[in-house]
């Protein structure tokens, strides 16, 4: 199996987005006005983008959503992790963006004369030494995000892995060893005067490219460190470690290894010698700029997703400040097509409203297939709460399955496979300089979603087809809406076709809901008397 | 006991010179050009011998129905083309330490080979003998020796080697653990394995390379020399010299691309069958259909099949020379295309495509289709005529030669007179073949005639077969010309439209 990619988002890395899941994706963001929630809660912009980019696309896997779940109430639990981790990751790209123009910058200005392998060695030099540089800045990064994730506790669980990662990528014997290395370039390749090549003779005495293992050079003088004034403790200790301190044991004189066998290489100038060593460093480099472009990019890609924490946890702090109950729905797999929660409030009221209060909340309950309700109809008077009930479900239901919680009681939901709405369109809204009528327009974009629906979906319609005669609306939605309850998808819809209600008199698969004509329950939603 | 061909009676070293007897133009006209590989081609202007012919057939049976066989072939086929990559090397090698250390390599994948080949003694046929040849090769004293020394010296092999440079001073020493490894190592274990880069394209060595690599490792090097000195007499030498076996990559290129044609044939739908050697003078084909109809999509089901009977004598008749007449786009061509392609694959050991067929052997396969080439010295009748008198030159009761619409460049008169003659001579000699021609003032003669039928009834309607006749008189061109709006009426009308566009 392949290694999962480092990821605090994605269980397994998502493909390509087609354009069409895409468009459907904001159209439900839209039309369930969560980007009007999310203005309010989160006002940074490009914070807001990766959030909303993310919802696109709601999880269908119930341990994707655990783990986000999970790693949510981490950064809920310290707040500060979060903004450190951003702060850290954006350091890792603003080091590429350094490195990158460094690097531009190293070979536009250098001169190289190839007929002069001289000086094709000293720029084969120049640009290892500028990625053996960089190998160390990101080395601190990455070491300060392992330290930061240690230092609050995040070992296991997606976080876990990032600090794994980090920790494998900074602090491992085999990170050490490549630092140690980068740091000797860094510092003794400029003065270098001798090179150990090596290379390989494959069974046909092939060479492979020849690969810089050592080198030697001059050391330059380097002022002494001033000696740090030890405290008084330290010193102490010191002393106390050299009280400790056993005595040496007498060392074992080493056996002096036989000489290994050596031959000159004949019929080689001095242009041979600079080109083989300029070829070898040329080939270290490219191995120490694959590392350090990979560990670059591990991390780097965790800057939109962890913006999406950012916009999730000013979510989760705008109900905490307003006093709001919220619960992480229980999910159940898409088959038992089920949503059944408890007090649901709509987002939006309660991040927009004065008071929170005045929210009232409803109950859902829904269960499609096995001959239970496949839809329902939500009717009622104008502004009693038909399209809040619509939105509060939608808008529950997806944020629901990108990990985050819900503003209820209690929640249980089945996966949904897609969420697709069709809310009815102001005039001028649908394509304006279209030759098609409204209705036609309407028409059109239903036939859209019923090309894309797919078993377990869940489809919001609000006063679809009233643009026409009414009762010829109702027959023909009557007949769309059997066709999506029979490919096993649920739908919720609410409506002023009265004609419905006749014509499923006798069919009871879909429940029809009233909202409250008495002034005392306004807003609250009920079956349907007689 | 020299290597044996794979599809020769010959030992494999003389089998390169066999000659092309068949003309290239013989292929172009047959449309075969391009179907296969010019090298495969090139086999097909080789005609083999009646004994080679069943030893092919059987060898093209086993790849069409087993695809092992067919993976097998291209394995050795890829194993061929390493040695001589190597090989190529070793012949080329600067000084004798380069030459010594690329023996070993060399002669290490020749033994892989020859063990490869030795797989095949569990075949039928050809397959099998060639394999029971390579067996005994592979159980011969010197082969097991040479080999297990071989295995001992690779065993003792190091290949690292570490360079120290100061200035033009350079030192060679023995590699020990590489850094690149322990890298590549490293970014796997950090789980950064895509850190990586692809690994770039390895180097010839150079002779100071080599030089180094013998100083570092002389203990080898003196082995290897030694191994050098012992073997390179047996193998590079006489019936042994692993080279001789390069030409085999050629032989099973034929094979395959050729058995790949014929599984896209079959895939298409056409019938493949095997003919047999006729002792007596004759050509029999029932059901044969044109191969090259494939290039066109056209499914096998949808290829009208004729049949052919040629014979020195048929019921006190000489039936060897036809001439082939009737209508337009009604498959006269196609029809002598068909026998032609028969009668080459044929001749190369390769399955036909006829529902059955009995062959006789020929020495050489000719064609005169017209030329579409640009005629700079001489005009088009005239080229013609020299291209005709060519093979007619060459013509005898061993050859197979189609002529189509020959002389037909010219006056009817002039055009009549040449056919005539052409017509007769290729009777009186007695060569087997086909004179497609819209001369109808041949027919009716000694020489046998075919046509091509159509349905009067039917509004001309072309049936595409091809039956023996007195004579057909009408060529019906008016037909194909009414499809293409170009006779007379729908020119009139034509015409007239825009006549009435213009005012």
């Amino acid at each position: 199996m392949p290694e999962r990619k480092l990821s605090i988002l994605w269980e397994n890395e998502r493909g390509v987005v087609t354009r069409e899941v895409r468009d459907a994706g904001k159209k439900v963001i839209i039309d369930l006005q969560i980007d009007r929630v999310f203005r309010t809660v989160c006002p940074d912009t490009v914070i807001r983008e990766a959030f909303l980019n993310v919802l696109l696309t709601p999880c269908t896997e119930i341990s994707e959503i655990r783990n986000r779940t999970r790693v949510l109430n981490d950064f809920r639990r310290v707040p500060q992790m979060l903004d450190q981790l951003i702060e850290l990751v954006r350091r890792i790209v603003m080091t590429k963006n350094t490195w990158d123009s460094e690097r531009s910058r190293l070979y536009s200005t250098r001169r190289v004369n190839p007929q002069d392998k001289s000086s094709v060695l000293w720029a084969a030099r120049e640009g290892l030494v500028l990625n053996a540089h960089f190998i160390r800045t990101v080395n601190v990064h990455v070491h300060t995000i392992c330290e930061t994730l240690n230092m609050f506790g995040c070992v296991d669980g997606w976080l876990g892995e990032v600090r794994e990662a980090a920790f494998a990528l900074s602090q491992s014997s085999q990170a050490k060893e490549i630092n140690a290395f980068a740091e000797r370039i860094e510092k003794g390749l400029p003065n270098a005067h001798t090179y150990d090549v090596e290379f390989r003779f494959d069974a046909e005495m092939r060479t492979d490219p020849y690969f810089l293992r050592d080198f030697r050079y001059i050391n330059s003088y380097e002022r002494p460190q001033k000696k740090q004034k030890t405290s008084l403790f330290s010193s102490l200790f010191e002393r106390a470690d050299k009280e400790k301190k056993p005595v040496q044991t007498e060392a074992v004189p080493e056996i002096p290894e036989p000489p290994k066998p050596t031959a000159r290489v004949e019929g080689v100038d001095s242009d041979w010698s600079f080109e083989t060593a300029a070829k070898a460093v040329q080939e270290t480099d490219r191995y120490l700029t694959g590392f350090l472009r990979a560990v670059i990019e591990k991390f780097s890609a965790l800057e939109t997703e962890l913006y999406f924490y950012k916009a999730a946890l000013q979510y989760v702090q705008r109900f905490d400040e307003r006093n709001v109950k919220y619960a992480y729905p229980e999910f159940r797999e898409a088959s038992e097509n089920r949503i059944d929660i408890r007090n649901l409030s709509d987002v939006l009221l309660l991040t927009e409203s004065m008071s929170v209060l005045s929210v009232v909340p409803n109950d859902v309950y829904f269960r499609s297939g096995n001959g239970e309700t496949s839809g329902i109809l939500v009717t009622g008077k104008n502004n009693s709460g038909k399209t809040v009930y619509l939105r509060s479900v939608g808008t529950a239901v997806l944020l629901a399955q990108c990990g985050l919680p819900v503003p209820c009681e209690s929640a249980v939901i089945s996966i949904r496979n897609r969420i697709f709405t069709s809310f009815a369109a102001a005039e001028g809204e649908l394509l304006p300089l279209s030759s098609a009528g409204r209705f036609e327009e309407e028409v059109a974009a239903i036939s859209q979603i019923i090309d894309a629906v797919e078993p377990s979906s869940l489809l919001l319609m609000n006063e679809t087809f009233q643009t026409t005669a009414y009762d010829e609306g109702a027959e023909g939605m009557y007949h769309i809406l059997n066709y999506i309850a029979a490919i096993g998808c649920g739908f919720i819809f609410v409506t002023h076709l009265l004609k419905l209600k006749e014509l499923y008199e006798d069919n009871r698969s879909v429940e029809i809901l009233k909202t409250s004509d008495s002034p005392q329950t306004r807003y609250k939603i009920g079956k349907l008397e007689g | 006991m020299s290597y044996p061909s794979l599809i020769w009676k010959k030992p494999l070293r003389e089998c390169t010179e066999t000659e092309e007897k068949i003309p290239e133009n013989v292929l172009a006209d047959l449309m075969l050009t391009g179907e296969m590989k010019d090298d495969t081609l090139a086999y097909f202007r080789r005609p083999c011998g009646a004994e080679e012919i069943p030893q092919r057939q059987g060898l093209f049976r086993i790849l069409l129905e087993d695809e092992g066989f067919r993976e097998k072939l291209k394995d050795l086929r890829e194993q061929l083309s390493e040695l001589q990559r190597i090989a190529g090397f070793l012949e080329r090698a600067e000084n004798p330490t380069e030459r010594v250390m690329l023996f070993l390599p060399s002669l290490g994948r020749y033994f892989t080979l020859a063990k490869t080949f030795a797989e095949l003694a569990s075949r039928d046929g050809r397959a099998a003998e060639i394999g029971m040849y390579f067996e005994r090769l592979c159980a011969e004293d010197v082969f097991r020796q040479a080999e297990a020394e071989y295995a001992q010296l690779m065993k003792n092999r190091r290949p690292e080697l570490l360079y120290t440079i100061r200035g033009n001073e350079v030192s060679a020493a023995e590699g020990g653990e590489m850094l690149k490894d322990k890298l590549e190592r490293y970014f796997t274990e950090m789980g950064v394995p895509e850190a990586i880069p692809n690994r770039k394209a390895l180097l010839r060595t150079t002779d100071s390379t080599a030089s180094a690599y013998a100083g570092v490792y002389y203990g080898f090097h003196a082995m290897c020399e030694q191994f050098y000195h012992k073997y390179a007499g047996a193998f590079m030498n006489g019936d042994r010299d692993f080279r001789t076996v390069f030409a085999y990559s050629g032989e099973i290129g034929f094979l395959l691309d050729a058995s790949e044609y014929f599984i896209r044939l079959r895939d298409a739908g056409y019938p493949l069958t095997y003919p047999a050697v006729s002792a007596k003078k004759e050509v029999v084909l029932t059901g044969v259909v044109d191969a090259s109809l494939a290039k066109r999509e056209l499914r096998g089901k949808d290829v009208v099949p004729n049949d052919l009977l040629m014979a020195e004598e048929y019921r006190e008749e000489k039936l060897a020379f036809y001439i082939l007449t009737g209508a337009n786009g009604g498959g006269k061509t196609t029809f002598l295309r068909a026998c032609g392609l028969a009668v080459l694959f044929f001749l190369a050991g390769c399955p036909v495509t006829a529902s059955s067929a009995r062959i006789r052997m020929f020495d050489a396969v000719y064609t005169h289709f017209p030329a579409n080439e640009s005629f700079e010295n001489s005009g088009r009748f005239v080229n013609e005529a020299n291209r005709a008198e060519e093979i007619i030159e060459k013509t005898d009761e061993n050859t197979f030669v189609l002529f189509n619409e020959t002389y037909s460049g010219t006056d009817e008169q002039k055009s009549e007179h040449y056919s005539r003659r052409l017509a007769d001579t290729m009777y009186e000699r007695g060569v087997f073949g086909m004179f497609v021609t819209h001369i109808h003032a041949l027919t009716g003669s000694r020489i046998p005639t075919l046509a091509a039928v159509i349905d009067e009834n039917d509004e001309n309607r072309r049936t595409y077969k091809i039956k023996r006749v007195g004579a057909t008189s009408s060529s019906f061109a008016e037909d194909i010309l009414e499809k293409y709006r170009l006779d007379r009426e729908s020119l009139k009308k034509r015409l007239e439209g825009e006549h009435h566009a213009g005012t």
